[in-house]
C-alpha cells in the first residue's frame, strides 16, 4: 500500500501517541514501532515531529516520563499515560471519529446537492 | 525509584545541563535502535548509522525544540517545587507549633504585646505628626505665622505669629506667589439654638471657626450637600449670615436631614442660614480639633468681641494658609510674603512702637512653612512626647524579640536531634533555616494580627489621656495603609531579630557533638555551653534595656511628683476659679459691676467658701497682659526693660489665693476710685527695679498716672510651672472705672476643691442661667498644662513595668533551663554533702550576677539616653541617684523572685534523682 500522502495534523499525532501508551510505558522508538505496525505500515512518523510532540505532551501533563533500562540494557526514556492523558485520549478519539465520518460522507457525495 | 526520582527527592537542582543531556541521550537511543534494526536486515553498521541519522530529519532543529520545551518545563517544575516546599514547610511548622501549644501561645502573646504597642503609638504619631490634610495637592499649601497658635488673640502691638485682618488683606491683595490666601480665627464659645417654636431650647456648643470666603476654594474642599462659601460671602461686614456645617455636626444635630440645608439657626444671638455641608472626611485645617461650624469672617462682630476687628490693626487673631502657584518654590514665597507682611505692619507704626517691632522681628522672624499637615496646637504640645514614646516602645520591641529569641533557642535545643539527623541525611542548612524562618514568620504574623486588634482601642486610650476633657482628641487612628505598612515592617524586623539567630544556631555544623548524648553528661560541656551563653547574653541584653526603661520611668515619676507638689506661690490645693464671659453674655459696662457684686456675694454664701476675690487674668487660665511702665529713678538698659506683666485684681486677692505678702499689704475695700492709686508688685519686679531698697511708698507710672507701691508679693507661678517668674504688677480693680469684659472669680474653699465645683456652678447659675462661664479647680488647671508630661510619664511607666515583667520572664526561663540541664551536677553535689541552701544560694548568685552584668551594661546607656529627656524633667537632673537606685533595686528584687522557683527546685534534687535522670 502506498504511504498516505496526507500529513498528519498535530492533534492526530498526539492522539496516536496517547493510544500507543495505552497498554503500558514505551520509549520514543517503541511508539514509532507501534504506530507503524498498528497502521499496517501505511503511516511513517517522522522523528522530527515525534519527539517535540512527546515533550509537549509531557509538559501538558498528559504523559509522564521516567528513565529506565530498555530491552537491550540501554538507558532509555520511557513515557506512560497519566489519568489526564487517558481522559484526553477518550474524548479526543470520539471527536476524531465524528470528524472523520462527517468528512467521509462529504467526500463520497455523488452530487452537489445533499440527499 | 528511578534516578530522576532520587534527585528530586533530595532537591538537587537539575539545571539546564541536565535537560540537554537527557534530550541528547534520548535521541541517541532512538538512532541506535534504528541502526540496529537496519543491521538486523543485513545493512552494514556504518551505513546503517548514517542512514538512521539521515532519516531522522533535522537533528539540531528537533533537539533545540525539545530543549526549549524541556527547559520551560524544568523552570515550571522548579518554581512549583519551591512553592510546594514553602507550603510544606508552612504546614509542618503549623503542626509543630500546634503540638507545642504553650510555647506558641506564649510567643504569640509576647509578640502581640510588642507589635501591638508599637502600632498603637505609631497610629497616633501618624495621625498627629505625619499625615497630610485630606485635600487635593496638600504639598502646595503653606502656612504663614505659627501653626500652633490657632486660638490665641492679642490686643496691642501687632504680632507676626498670628495677625490682624488688615495685614491679611494686604498680603492677600499684594502677593504674586499664591493662587489663594485665606485666614481663619477663633470664634470663642458658640451658643447655638434652634428657633423652631416647638423644639426644646437646647443650647449647643459646637466648635466653630471664622473663615474668609475663599477658605474652601483654596483648600479644594467641595460641598457634600448645598454649597460652601464663596468670596461673595465675605465682602461686607455683617451682610452674610450664612453658615457651612461639618458632616459630623449635620448628622449629630440634624440627623442628616437634607431639609436642614437652607434652614436657619441662631448663633450667639444672630440668625444664620445653613447653606451647605462639608464632606465626611473633612474636619477643618486644624489637626486635633474638629470644626463643626464655619462662619464667614465678616460676621465676626456678631460672633465675638462685640466690635468689628476687621479694620483694627491692633487686634491680632488670625492664622493664614495659602496655596503656592505652580512652579513657585517655598523659598521664593517666603521671601516675598515676609517682605510684604513686614511692610504692611511697619507702614502703620512709628516711633517707639516701630522700633520695638523691629527688635521683636529681629528676634523672631516671620515664619512661612509647608502647610501640608495643617495647623495644630496639639502637635506642638505632644510632638516631642510622642517621639519619646516611640523610642520607648521601640525598646519594648527589642526586649520582646530578645525574649522570644531566648524561647526559640531553648526550644531548638530540644529539637536538635531532629535537626542534626535531617542535616546528616543531606538536607541543606539553607533548607532547614528556611523552615525555621517560616515558623518564625508564622509566629510573628500571628502576633501582629493579634496585636492589631486592640491597637485601635489603645490608640484611642492614648488620645483620651492626651485630651483635656472627657472626649479623646478627634484624630483618626483607624488602620490605614501607612499604619499597616509600618506594622508589617516591624513584624519583618522582629522575625529578623528573633528568628535568624536561633535558626543559625540550631543548624550549626558541629553535628558530631550534638549527636553525642548531649546535656546529660558532665563532659561535652562545650557544645551546650555555646548554646547556653547565647541565652545568657540575651537575658543580659534584656536586663540592660529594661534598666534603661526603668530609669526613665523613675526619673519621669519623680519629676511628675515634683511638678505636682511644687510651690507655685499660692495655695493651689484650696482654690477654685470661675471664668465669666460677661460681655459675651450680654452684660454691658454698666451692668457688669452689678454682676460682679452679685456673684461675689452669692459665692461667699456657699458653705465651705472662706474667701472670694476677683481678677482679670488670675492664674493658669492662659490669659496674659503686658504694660509698658515708667519707674522714676530707674535707668532702663533697653526698652523692654520697662515691660511688665499685669493683672487687675479685687480686694484681698492675695489673701484669697493664698499668696504670701513679703512686705506691705494686700488690696483692701478701702482702695477705691477716690483714694490714691495703689499697686502691688512681685518679688522679681522689686529686685529688678529696686534692688535691695524698700519698694514701699515708691511709685511707678502708667499712662501718666502714678501708682504707689503698697505691697510686695512672693512670685506667683501663674502660667507655666517650668517658666521663670517675670516682673508682674497688680492693680486694684476697685480703682478702675470699668469692670473688664471678662473676669475671673477666685474662690478659696476649705476642703477638697473638686467637691466645690458643683455647688459653685449652681450658685452662678442661680444668678443668671444664661451666663457663659467655666468653673475649674486650680489643681486641674495646673495638671492640664502638664498634660503631655502626664501622658509620657504614665505610658513610660506602663512600658517600664512591661519591660520588667519581660526581663523577669526571660531570666526565669534561662535559669529554669540551665538548672534542668544540670540536674546531674546538683545530684552529685548533694551526694557529696552539699546542703539544699548551698545549691539555692549558688543558683541565686548566678542569676543575680547575670542581672548585675545587665545593669552594668544598661546604666551607662541610661546615662546617655536620659539626656534626651532632660528638658522634660522637672526638679531632677538626668543623673538622679535615687532614680537609678530605684531602678536597680527593683530589677534586683524582680530577678531574685524570678530565679527563686528554679533555684528551689534545684536545691531539692537528691543524689538518686540525678542518677535516675541520667
Amino acid at each position: 500500500m502506498d504511504a498516505l500522502d496526507v500529513s498528519l495534523t498535530r492533534g492526530t499525532l498526539d492522539l496516536l501517541i496517547l493510544k500507543a501508551l495505552t497498554w503500558g510505558p514505551r520509549h520514543g522508538y517503541g511508539v514509532v514501532e507501534w504506530m507503524e505496525s498498528a497502521t499496517g505500515s501505511a503511516m511513517v512518523i517522522g522523528e522530527g515531529t515525534l519527539y517535540p510532540a512527546l515533550h509537549r505532551l509531557e509538559r501538558a501533563g498528559f504523559i509522564g516520563a521516567e528513565w529506565g533500562l530498555s530491552e537491550n540494557n540501554r538507558q532509555a526514556k520511557f513515557y506512560r499515560l497519566t489519568a489526564a492523558g487517558r481522559r484526553q485520549l477518550k474524548s479526543g478519539s470520539t471527536s476524531w471519529h465524528a470528524f472523520v465520518e462527517a468528512a467521509s460522507n462529504a467526500l463520497r457525495a455523488g452530487s452537489p446537492e445533499t440527499a | 525509584m528511578t534516578t530522576g526520582g532520587w534527585r528530586r527527592a533530595f532537591r538537587i537542582d537539575a539545571g539546564r545541563g541536565k535537560v540537554e543531556r537527557d534530550v541528547n541521550q534520548e535521541i541517541a537511543f532512538h538512532l541506535e535502535m534504528k541502526a540496529r534494526k537496519l543491521v538486523a536486515r543485513g545493512v552494514d553498521p556504518a551505513v546503517a548509522a548514517a542512514t538512521a541519522l539521515d532519516q531522522f530529519g533535522d537533528l539540531s532543529a528537533v533537539r533545540d525544540e525539545c530543549l526549549t520545551i524541556g527547559a520551560g518545563q524544568e523552570r515550571k517544575m522548579r518554581w512549583s517545587e519551591r512553592i510546594g516546599g514553602v507550603m510544606r514547610d508552612a504546614r509542618y511548622a503549623a503542626r509543630t507549633l500546634r503540638a507545642q501549644a504553650t510555647f506558641t501561645l506564649a510567643v504569640v502573646a509576647i509578640l502581640a504585646i510588642g507589635i501591638g504597642a508599637n502600632t498603637s503609638i505609631f497610629a497616633v504619631v501618624d495621625a498627629l505628626l505625619l499625615r497630610a490634610l485630606p485635600v487635593p495637592h496638600p504639598e502646595q499649601l503653606i502656612t504663614i505665622g505659627d501653626p500652633a497658635t490657632v486660638t490665641d488673640s492679642w490686643s496691642g502691638s501687632p504680632r507676626t505669629d498670628y495677625v490682624s485682618y488688615p495685614v491679611y488683606a494686604d498680603l492677600r491683595d499684594r502677593n504674586t506667589v499664591l493662587s489663594g490666601l485665606y485666614a481663619t480665627g477663633a470664634t470663642g464659645e458658640l451658643n447655638i439654638t434652634a428657633t423652631a417654636a416647638d423644639e426644646p431650647q437646647a443650647v449647643d456648643h459646637p466648635r466653630g471657626r471664622l473663615v474668609t470666603g475663599n477658605y474652601f476654594a483654596v483648600l479644594g474642599v467641595p460641598a457634600y450637600a448645598g454649597r460652601t462659601f464663596t468670596v461673595d460671602d465675605d465682602r461686607a461686614p455683617l451682610q452674610n449670615p450664612v453658615a457651612v456645617i461639618s458632616h459630623g455636626y449635620w448628622q449629630h444635630r440634624f440627623a442628616g436631614d437634607h431639609s436642614a440645608i437652607g434652614s436657619t439657626f441662631v448663633v450667639n444671638g444672630t440668625t444664620f442660614t445653613i447653606v451647605g455641608v462639608t464632606p465626611p472626611w473633612f474636619r477643618g485645617d486644624i489637626v486635633g480639633q474638629s470644626i463643626a461650624v464655619f462662619l464667614p469672617m465678616t460676621m465676626q462682630p456678631a460672633i465675638r468681641s462685640q466690635r468689628s476687628l476687621l479694620g483694627d490693626r491692633s487686634a491680632s487673631w488670625l492664622t493664614m494658609m495659602g496655596r503656592l502657584k505652580p512652579g513657585v518654590s517655598l523659598e521664593r514665597a517666603r521671601a516675598e510674603l515676609t517682605t510684604l507682611e513686614t511692610q504692611s505692619i511697619r507702614a502703620n507704626l512709628s516711633g517707639v512702637s516701630l522700633m520695638r517691632f523691629d527688635q521683636d522681628l529681629a528676634r523672631q522672624p516671620i515664619r512661612v512653612e509647608a502647610g501640608e499637615r495643617g495647623f495644630s496646637r496639639e502637635r506642638a504640645v505632644y510632638g516631642s512626647a510622642l517621639v519619646v514614646l516611640m523610642a520607648a516602645v521601640g525598646l519594648i520591641v527589642l526586649i520582646v524579640c530578645a525574649n522570644v529569641a531566648n524561647l526559640m533557642l531553648a526550644r531548638s535545643t530540644g529539637r536538635s536531634r531532629e535537626v542534626t539527623v535531617r542535616m546528616a541525611l543531606g538536607a541543606g542548612r539553607g533548607r532547614i533555616v528556611q523552615q525555621l524562618l517560616i515558623e518564625s514568620t508564622m509566629l510573628a504574623g500571628a502576633g501582629a494580627a493579634l496585636g492589631l486588634l486592640p491597637a485601635y482601642w489603645v490608640s484611642r486610650l492614648l488620645l483620651l489621656m492626651a485630651s483635656r476633657g472627657d472626649f479623646p482628641l478627634p484624630l483618626d487612628v483607624a488602620p490605614n495603609p501607612t499604619i499597616l505598612a509600618f506594622t508589617a515592617g516591624v513584624t519583618i524586623l522582629s522575625v529578623l531579630l528573633f528568628g535568624v539567630f536561633p535558626a543559625l544556631q540550631a543548624t550549626r555544623s558541629d553535628v558530631a557533638t550534638a549527636l553525642r548524648a548531649q546535656s546529660r553528661s558532665l563532659a561535652g560541656q562545650r557544645g551546650r555551653w555555646g548554646r547556653f551563653s547565647a541565652g545568657k547574653s540575651l537575658v543580659v541584653a534584656q536586663v540592660a534595656l529594661s534598666t534603661l526603661l526603668l530609669v526613665a520611668t523613675a526619673l519621669l515619676g519623680r519629676s511628675m511628683q515634683r511638678i505636682l507638689a511644687v510651690d507655685l506661690g499660692f495655695d493651689r490645693d484650696h482654690l477654685v476659679l470661675v471664668d465669666v464671659a460677661a460681655a459675651r453674655s450680654g452684660y454691658d459696662d454698666a451692668r457688669r459691676s452689678g454682676l460682679l457684686r452679685d456673684l461675689t456675694d452669692r459665692l461667699r454664701r456657699v458653705p465651705g467658701v472662706t474667701a472670694v476675690s476677683s481678677a482679670q487674668q488670675a492664674v493658669f487660665l492662659g490669659g496674659e497682659s503686658r504694660d509698658h511702665i515708667g519707674v522714676p529713678g530707674f535707668v532702663a538698659a533697653a526698652n523692654s526693660d520697662l515691660d511688665v506683666l499685669n493683672d487687675v485684681v479685687g480686694p484681698r486677692y492675695f489673701g484669697t489665693v493664698g499668696a504670701q505678702l513679703l512686705r506691705g499689704r494686700d488690696f483692701e475695700e478701702s482702695d477705691g476710685l477716690n483714694t490714691a492709686r495703689v499697686a502691688v508688685i512681685n518679688e522679681t519686679m522689686a529686685k529688678h527695679y529696686f534692688d535691695a531698697r524698700d519698694p514701699l511708698e515708691r511709685t511707678v507710672t502708667l499712662d501718666s498716672t502714678a501708682y504707689t507701691i503698697v505691697g510686695v508679693v512672693r512670685d506667683l507661678q501663674d502660667t507655666d510651672i517650668r517658666a521663670r517668674p517675670e516682673r508682674k504688677l497688680y492693680f486694684s480693680s476697685a480703682q478702675r472705672a470699668r469692670v473688664p469684659r471678662a473676669f475671673v472669680l477666685a474662690v478659696r474653699v476649705a476642703g477638697v476643691p473638686s467637691a466645690f465645683v458643683r455647688p459653685i456652678h449652681n450658685a452662678v447659675v442661680e444668678a443668671d442661667p444664661r451666663l457663659s462661664f467655666d468653673v475649674n479647680a486650680v489643681r486641674d488647671l495646673v495638671r492640664q498644662t502638664v498634660a503631655q508630661d502626664v501622658l509620657v510619664t504614665r505610658v513610660t511607666t506602663v512600658f517600664g513595668l512591661l519591660a520588667l515583667g519581660l526581663a523577669a520572664l526571660g531570666l526565669y526561663g534561662v535559669t529554669a533551663y540551665a538548672t534542668s540541664q544540670r540536674t546531674g551536677e546538683f545530684g552529685l553535689r548533694a551526694a557529696l554533702g552539699a546542703e539544699p541552701g548551698d545549691v539555692m544560694r549558688m543558683i541565686l548568685r548566678e542569676a543575680v550576677s547575670l542581672v548585675m552584668i545587665g545593669i552594668v551594661v544598661g546604666v551607662p546607656i541610661g546615662l546617655v539616653a536620659t539626656r534626651l529627656i532632660r528638658e522634660r524633667l522637672f526638679g531632677v537632673g538626668p543623673v538622679d541617684l535615687p532614680s537609678f537606685a530605684m531602678a536597680i533595686g527593683v530589677l534586683t528584687v524582680a530577678s531574685l523572685v524570678a530565679s527563686y522557683v528554679p533555684a528551689r527546685r534545684a536545691s531539692r534534687v537528691g543524689p538518686l534523682t540525678a542518677l535516675r535522670s541520667d
